[in-house]
């Protein structure tokens, strides 16, 4: 049995010395998972404690398939879109967004990885779920269509959005006096 | 010219394998959350357990009157076997008991074959009378039905409703075999 198996069985006994030591190997990565997810570093630090609590609770249903890393990954993302899933279908002709052009300079990019999660934080949360979902964790449109109910249609509009807001919020960052 | 790529792509690269360190107190809430949860699912554990066994208790309680209420309804005579008290005409209110002799069940049809003859004004009155009675049983519920005849004034009260409907059963049929005749 390797550590990490040795050490879930012991979370799954609900053995408080195991559960911080799980806490202490996985905080680093969930916390900022719950930072690309949702709209401040309060509700990411909330989002964090209710993915360890549910992760706590429910890792006896883990049954060992797949990794558990990625495991304890769908709870964060699942515990964020419940808290900003809206049943509101902001839907958008996509076709026309892809006439807008999404590309950069490399260099324009070269803030702190701070600004970068800010810039993200700021989309409105629809965008910003389906911008992670899609781009940053490797969900099909489908797949995204189906965790925020809303279609794929939808979906694609609107990582086109997020992606046309984003540029402009890194531009906007460019052209902002480095000094103020 | 600066090489482009898509915004998307780029944030993807600059974000992949980063990691941020939370605040320590994060542990502490954790921590908390579970100890209080663990109370709570104690608190309904133990609330599922009283519950469950009133309802196991209360079940068998029940089951054991219904079984017992079966065995007093099975044990009892058919309505004719009933035993009915001697002198029913004597008594401004009789009261058959179920210790009463067998064979005055034949008096009693007498007795309504004569009270039929003059019908006009006869009354039969069933009732219906719930008692609760303490015992060592406490708390048993007893149905007890009242056969009222206003003719000769005479009660008689039984749990068994079987043998009331038999009397005026037979009464009606008298009252038939009157009106024919």
């Amino acid at each position: 049995m390797s550590s990490e198996e040795e050490l879930i069985e012991r979370c799954k006994k609900k053995n408080r010395a195991a559960q911080s030591e799980l806490f202490e190997q996985y905080k680093n990565t969930l916390y900022f998972l719950s930072l690309k997810y949702c709209r401040n570093q309060a509700d990411a630090e909330d989002n964090t404690q209710d993915a360890f609590v549910t992760i706590f609770e429910g890792i006896k249903n883990y049954k060992g398939k797949g990794s558990f890393e990625g495991w304890m990954k769908r709870i964060t993302i699942y515990k964020a879109i419940a808290k900003y899933k809206t049943k509101k279908d902001i839907a958008m002709d996509y076709k026309d967004n892809l006439l807008e052009d999404t590309t950069i300079e490399e260099n324009k990019m070269k803030l702190p990885l701070e600004q970068l999660l800010k810039v993200i934080q700021k989309l409105p949360d629809q965008y910003r779920l389906v911008f992670n979902l899609y781009q940053l964790d490797g969900f099909s449109h489908k797949e995204v269509a189906n965790l925020l109910s809303i279609s794929e249609s939808t979906s694609k509009s609107n990582y086109h959005r997020a992606k046309q807001l984003l540029k402009n919020a890194i531009l906007k960052l460019e052209n902002t006096p480095k000094n103020t | 010219m600066e090489h482009k790529k898509d915004i998307g792509t780029l944030f993807e690269e600059k974000l992949q394998n980063k990691t941020v360190t939370p605040k320590n107190s994060l542990w502490e809430k954790v921590d908390t959350s579970l100890t209080q949860r663990a109370k709570r699912h104690k608190k309904i554990y133990w609330a599922w357990g009283i519950a469950t066994g009133i309802l196991i208790i209360a079940g068998i309680f029940f089951s054991s009157i219904i079984s017992e209420n079966y065995n007093d309804s099975s044990k009892q005579p058919s309505p004719l076997a009933i035993p009915i008290q001697n002198d029913l005409k004597t008594h401004t209110n009789p009261v058959i008991s179920k210790t009463d002799s067998v064979d005055s069940i034949s008096k009693i049809s007498e007795n309504l074959d004569k009270t039929t003859v003059n019908t006009s004004d006869k009354k039969i009155k069933e009732s219906k009378v719930e008692r609760v009675e303490k015992g060592f049983d406490s708390f048993r519920k007893k149905t007890v039905y009242r056969y009222y005849n206003s003719q000769d004034g005479t009660t008689i009260e039984t749990t068994n409703k079987a043998f009331i409907d038999s009397l005026i059963r037979i009464e009606k049929n008298t009252i038939k075999l009157d009106s024919t005749n």
